[in-house]
């Protein structure tokens, strides 16, 4: 059992707003909510985070990819290189618990730019 | 069948979609089948839902941002492309594609675009209301 306690004013205001909103339990609930919300933007940071890390990698490394791995399969997770394949299949075993890698064939080439057409927005 | 040929269909009452599903290439599957609408104004590929791609983690195969492309919308928004590899599997006919899929955060449309067409021959029937695909070897 957690137990916490909150700054009267933010008590007050969240158990207002979590009554308003669910018709039963709505502190309760609210509350679950809450932790799952902030654990999901916690884990996402990380994520970004981990992302950043692996571009930055790859923008110092890719020189030297082009040189020497033309047409391989590379996976940069943790900020490095963490070896090269033939196949997507050979490489995915590289960093089982990195949230994200940078995994390209090197040499692939994207377009600059996507028609979106009219349907795409924010949302 | 129609004169013949062989035609693997979707109900399309309202708009034009495909059948598909959606893989990491470790395998993780989007559930099951879903009936995904074709854009002739999207370039590339399948564009995912941000929260499929997240829960396919697709980050796990992903392209570096320096390469992936940007679009620009109707309205003048910028959007920058999150990319990985991922597989389309076509329930009813077995087919497995490799391609590259997009999202970007916050998105929530699922869309078929030209890239992954022009890999397919589909029949746009608007009068039986349904959307066929024919086999690659036909020809009229």
């Amino acid at each position: 059992m957690l137990k916490i306690e909150l700054p009267q004013k933010l008590q007050q205001e969240f158990e207002r707003a979590a009554k308003s909103f669910y018709s039963t339990d709505g502190v309760h609930q609210a509350l679950i909510e809450a932790v799952e919300l902030w654990l999901f933007q916690h884990q996402q940071s990380k994520v970004e985070e981990e992302a950043a890390t692996n571009d930055s990698a790859f923008e110092k490394l890719a020189l030297d990819l082009e040189k020497n791995y033309a047409g391989k399969w590379v996976v940069i997770a943790e900020g490095k290189l963490q070896g090269t394949g033939n196949s997507l299949t050979e490489v995915e075993a590289f960093a089982p618990n990195a949230k994200d890698r940078v995994v390209m064939l090197v040499g692939l080439r994207r377009p600059k730019t996507v028609e979106v057409g009219w349907q795409m927005a924010f949302n | 069948m129609a004169n013949g040929v062989q035609l693997i269909c979707w109900d399309s009452s309202d708009r034009f979609g495909i059948g598909i599903q959606v893989t990491s290439p470790s395998g993780a599957m989007h559930s099951e089948e879903e009936v995904v609408q074709l854009d002739t104004g999207y370039s590339e590929e399948i564009l995912l839902p941000y929260s499929l791609f997240e829960s396919l983690n697709l980050r796990r195969w992903r392209l570096p941002s320096s390469i992936s492309p940007h679009g620009t919308t109707v309205t003048g928004q910028v959007i920058r492309f999150i990319e990985s590899h991922a597989d389309i599997v076509i329930p009813k006919t077995g087919e497995r594609h490799r391609v590259i899929a997009q999202t970007f955060e916050g998105n929530t449309r699922f869309l078929i675009g030209r890239a992954f067409l022009r890999r397919l021959k589909v029949l746009l029937d608007g009068v039986d209301q349904r959307t066929c695909l024919l086999p690659l070897n036909w020809n009229d």
